[in-house]
C-alpha cells in the first residue's frame, strides 16, 4: 500500500533550482494531480519520486521506506510519460505483458492480468496490432494498461494525455481514474490542464518558480483559493485593487475606484489589513457575477444572491460565445473591467456590446486578500 | 482591404485529396476559424490562401483578383505556419521589429509596434532575450507577435496558440481577437480547439475529409449542428439510438433502447426509420427521482449518478439510465445545490426543444463518433 512522502525535497542544476525545499505527503489511494505553468518544476518533481532524477537535497519515501539511492526498477512505480514508450516491435499484446514476462509469472496467471487490463482499457479488439498501427489514444492506453500491469500500486503519470485530442483526453481522463479508483492504486499525476486536474484527481498541487503554492481538494482551490496565484490560474477570476471602508457583522466594505463592493469571506485578512484604508484585492469568478440588463432582463440568477451585494453599472464591451457559457467582458463605470460568464441557455442573444448593464457581486463569493508586497500582476503571473 | 473567393478549389497530392470542392468567402475585417480534426484539411486552405502551394483545381480570388497572377509576397498577408523560423541571432525585439523595419519604418516607429505587440503577447519582459533562451510557448508567442507587427492586412494563423499552456491560451485568444478588431484586420486562424474557434471567430468554418461539413456564426454551428460529426466535434453532446415510434402533430415519439421513449420536434423522419437522438450535456438537466410522479410530458428518463466531476465553472453528472446507456449532465457552478451522490436515484430531463434527430449513420453511431 504506496502512501509517498516528500521531505524538503530541493533539485538543482548547476545555479538553476529546479525544486526547491518540496514537502508533500499523498496518501494509500490517493489520485493527486500537479499541475503549474511551464517550467515550474512539476516534471523535475514527479522525475524525483520516479528515481529518474536524484534530488541534491531532501528525502523520498515511498511507503514509509527512504527512497533516495533505489534505482527506478526497485521502486514499484509504474511511470507513463507523454512521448509513449511503447515497444514498437511488440504488438500491444506482447507490450502489456512485459513486466509479468520479465518477472517470469507463468503463463495462465500472466494472461489472466493481461485479458484485465486489455478489456478494461478496451483495447481487446486491438491487441494484436503494433503501436504504428493505433491512434494516439490506443497508443495511450495501451502504455497505461502496460504500466497497470506491471503490478505497481504507484503510478506516476507525466502529462500521460498531453498529446491527444481534446476528446480522446477527456475520455481517457475518466477512464483513468476509474482504473485507479478499481485497482486501488496510489497516482501522480503532472499536467498543465487545469480543467483534466479538477476531473481526475482528489487533492491538487499547485506549483509555481520550483515551490508549492498550495495543495487542496479541486473545490478547494477553486472556491476557496489560499492564495492570489492559484485563484488565477486554476480557472479565471476578476481581481480588484480596493481599499478597506469599513466592516461590520463579519461582511467587509472594499471601494474600487470608488465603488463599494462587500464580502463575506475576508478570513485571510490579518487584522491588520482590515483597518480602514488597509490595500486588498477583491477576487471574484466571472461566473459569479451577476449580470442585468438594464431593460430589466437578466441573467436568471439573481434569485440565487443571498444578500444584494454592490451594484456597479456598465457597459459590455465584448461579447464571446463558449458553447456551454457566453462570456461578456464588461467595461464598469468605475473603469474596472470586469468578466462575466453566463450559461448560454439562460441568455440567449440577450445582452449585445454596447449594451447597459448592471453588475452585482454576491458577497459570498467576493474573496478577500492582503495587497500583495510584490504587486498584483507579479503575484498572479503565470511566468 | 483583403476579402477573399475560393471557387471550387480543390487539392490533391497524389493520390490523396486533401481539399475536396471548396467554395468559400471571407469578407473584409472578418475573423474566420478553420476547425476540423487532424487530417481534414485546415493546414492546406491556409497554405493555398498563403500561396505556398496551388490548387489543383479551381482558383482563389483576392479582392476579385485571381490570386494565381499575385505571388505570395505581394498579397499583403502575414502567414504563421505552424513549423516557423525565428531569427536565432536576433533577440525578441529585433525578431519582430525586422518585418516592420523592412518596410521602411525607423528603428522607433518599428520598436513603438513591436513592444506593443510582445505587451499583447505578454513577452515585453524577454523583450532583450534569445530565442533559444525561450520556452516552446514563448517561442511561439514571439512568432505570433512577429507575424501581428508585420503590418500585413490578412493574417494566416495555423494554430497560433497551440503551443501555449491551458491557462495562458484562454487569455491570449481575447487580446488577439481585439487586436484584430481594433486594427481592422482580417484574419484565418486555424485550430483544432473547438471552444478556441468559439470564441474568437465571427464565423467558423467546419471541415471534415477536405470538404466543408457546415459554417456559420458559432452560435448557430452550436446551436444547429447539421450533422453528428459537427454536434460531436463542436462542444460534445450525449447521443442515443432508436427509431421513429409515432408520428403526431408537430411533434414524433423515437424509441430508444430498452423501451423508454422520448417526444422530439423534429418531424422530418418516417415511423420505423432508424435516427440518432442528441442533446447538449448543459441542456441535460438533472432532477431529484420523486418528480417522477408529477412526470408525463417533459422527457424525463430514469437513471442512477455513477460519477462526479467537478470542473470549477461546471459539474458534470454522469448518469446511467436505466437501459445501460450513459449521459453527462453540466450544471454551471452557480446553479449546482450538491445535492446529487454518486448512486443516487435521478431523473434526466430532456427538453424536446434541445433535442436534435440525425439520420442513423451507415458506419455505426459508435464509428461516426470516432471520427473526430
Amino acid at each position: 500500500m504506496p502512501s509517498v512522502r516528500l521531505v524538503n525535497v530541493t533539485k538543482r542544476y548547476g545555479e538553476i533550482t529546479a525544486v526547491e525545499g518540496i514537502n508533500l505527503e499523498v496518501e494509500d489511494g490517493e489520485y493527486l494531480c500537479i499541475i503549474g505553468p511551464s517550467g515550474c518544476g512539476k516534471t523535475t518533481l514527479i522525475k524525483c519520486i520516479s528515481g529518474i532524477i536524484e534530488p541534491t537535497e531532501g528525502e523520498i519515501y515511498i511507503d514509509g521506506e527512504l527512497m533516495n539511492g533505489v534505482p527506478i526498477q526497485e521502486r514499484g512505480v509504474g511511470y507513463v510519460f507523454q512521448e509513449i514508450a511503447l515497444f514498437p516491435h511488440m504488438d500491444v499484446y506482447d507490450n502489456v505483458s512485459y513486466g509479468p514476462r520479465v518477472k517470469g509469472w507463468d503463463a495462465s496467471r500472466m494472461r489472466r492480468l493481461v485479458d484485465e487490463m486489455l478489456n478494461m482499457m478496451a483495447l481487446r479488439d486491438r491487441m494484436h496490432d503494433y503501436p504504428m498501427e493505433l491512434s494516439g489514444g490506443a497508443r495511450q492506453k495501451a502504455a497505461v494498461a502496460r504500466a497497470l500491469s506491471s503490478g505497481s500500486l504507484l503510478l506516476l503519470l507525466d502529462e500521460p494525455l498531453g498529446a491527444l485530442d481534446v476528446k480522446v483526453r477527456i475520455a481517457l481522463r475518466r477512464e483513468l481514474r476509474r482504473m485507479v479508483k478499481e485497482l486501488g492504486l496510489t497516482a501522480i499525476h503532472v499536467t498543465h490542464d487545469q480543467e483534466e486536474a479538477m476531473a481526475i484527481s482528489d487533492r491538487i498541487a499547485v506549483m509555481r518558480a520550483g515551490r508549492i503554492v498550495e495543495v487542496g481538494t479541486p473545490q478547494d482551490l477553486y472556491l476557496n483559493p489560499r492564495r492570489l496565484f492559484t485563484a488565477n490560474f486554476v480557472g479565471e477570476a476578476n481581481f480588484m485593487v480596493g481599499e478597506v471602508a469599513g466592516s461590520s457583522g463579519g461582511e467587509v466594505e472594499v471601494r474600487v475606484n470608488g465603488e463599494p463592493i462587500y464580502s463575506v469571506r475576508s478570513s485571510l485578512l490579518s487584522s491588520g489589513d482590515v483597518l480602514d484604508g488597509g490595500r486588498v484585492v477583491a477576487a471574484i469568478r466571472p461566473e459569479f457575477v451577476v449580470m442585468e440588463g438594464t431593460d430589466g432582463m437578466n441573467s436568471g440568477f439573481g434569485g440565487l444572491t443571498d444578500g444584494c451585494g454592490a451594484s456597479w453599472g456598465g457597459r459590455v464591451r465584448s461579447e464571446a460565445f463558449l458553447g456551454s457559457m457566453v462570456r461578456y467582458e464588461v467595461e464598469a463605470d468605475n473603469g474596472v473591467l470586469v468578466a462575466v460568464k453566463l450559461p448560454s441557455l439562460s441568455v440567449g442573444s440577450g445582452f449585445r456590446v454596447g449594451s447597459r448593464v448592471t453588475l452585482t457581486f454576491p458577497p459570498r463569493h467576493v474573496l478577500l486578500y492582503p495587497y500583495p508586497p510584490e504587486g498584483l500582476e507579479r503575484a498572479i503571473s503565470i511566468e | 482591404m483583403p476579402s477573399i473567393r475560393l471557387v471550387d478549389v480543390t487539392k490533391r497530392f497524389g493520390d490523396i485529396t486533401a481539399l475536396d470542392r471548396v467554395n468559400l468567402e471571407i469578407e473584409d475585417g472578418e475573423y474566420v476559424c478553420v476547425l476540423g480534426p487532424t487530417g481534414s484539411g485546415k493546414t492546406t486552405l491556409l497554405r493555398l490562401i498563403a500561396g505556398v502551394i496551388k490548387p489543383t483545381e479551381g482558383e482563389i480570388y483576392i479582392d476579385g483578383e485571381p490570386a494565381s497572377r499575385i505571388p505570395p509576397q505581394e498579397r499583403n498577408a502575414a502567414y504563421l505556419p505552424q513549423q516557423y523560423a525565428l531569427f536565432p541571432h536576433m533577440r525578441v525585439i529585433d525578431n519582430v521589429a525586422f518585418g516592420p523595419m523592412a518596410k521602411g519604418l525607423s528603428r522607433e516607429e518599428a520598436y513603438e509596434i513591436s513592444k506593443r505587440m510582445l505587451e499583447m503577447t505578454r513577452l515585453a519582459w524577454r523583450m532583450n532575450s534569445y530565442p533559444h533562451e525561450l520556452s516552446g510557448g514563448m517561442q511561439q508567442r514571439l512568432a505570433l507577435a512577429r507575424a501581428l507587427a508585420s503590418g500585413a492586412e490578412l493574417l494566416l494563423l495555423d494554430e497560433p496558440l497551440g503551443a501555449l499552456d491551458a491557462r495562458l491560451r484562454v487569455e491570449l485568444r481575447y487580446r488577439l481577437r481585439e487586436l484584430v478588431k481594433d486594427e481592422g484586420l482580417t484574419a484565418i486562424h486555424v485550430t483544432h480547439d473547438q471552444e478556441e474557434a468559439m470564441a474568437i471567430s465571427d464565423r467558423i468554418v467546419v471541415l471534415r475529409d477536405g470538404r466543408i461539413q457546415q459554417e456559420g456564426r458559432p452560435i448557430e454551428v452550436y446551436r444547429e449542428p447539421n450533422s453528428i460529426f459537427v454536434a460531436n466535434f463542436v462542444g460534445g453532446a450525449n447521443f442515443l439510438e432508436g427509431f421513429v415510434h409515432r408520428r403526431l402533430n408537430g411533434s414524433s415519439i423515437i424509441q430508444l433502447r430498452g423501451g423508454l421513449r422520448v417526444r422530439v420536434l423534429d418531424t422530418r423522419f418516417n415511423l420505423g426509420e432508424r435516427v440518432v437522438v442528441a442533446i447538449r450535456e448543459e441542456a441535460t438537466g438533472i432532477v431529484p427521482s420523486s418528480l417522477k410522479s408529477k412526470g408525463g410530458r417533459g422527457n424525463l428518463l430514469p437513471g442512477r449518478v455513477r460519477d462526479i466531476s467537478f470542473l470549477g465553472s461546471v459539474v458534470v453528472y454522469e448518469v446511467e439510465l436505466v437501459n445501460g446507456e450513459v449521459l453527462n449532465s453540466k450544471v454551471p457552478i452557480q446553479m449546482d445545490h450538491g445535492r446529487f451522490r454518486v448512486g443516487d436515484e435521478v431523473l434526466l430531463s430532456l427538453n424536446p426543444e434541445h433535442l436534435r434527430v440525425y439520420p442513423y449513420p451507415p458506419i455505426g453511431l459508435y464509428r461516426e463518433l470516432e471520427a473526430v
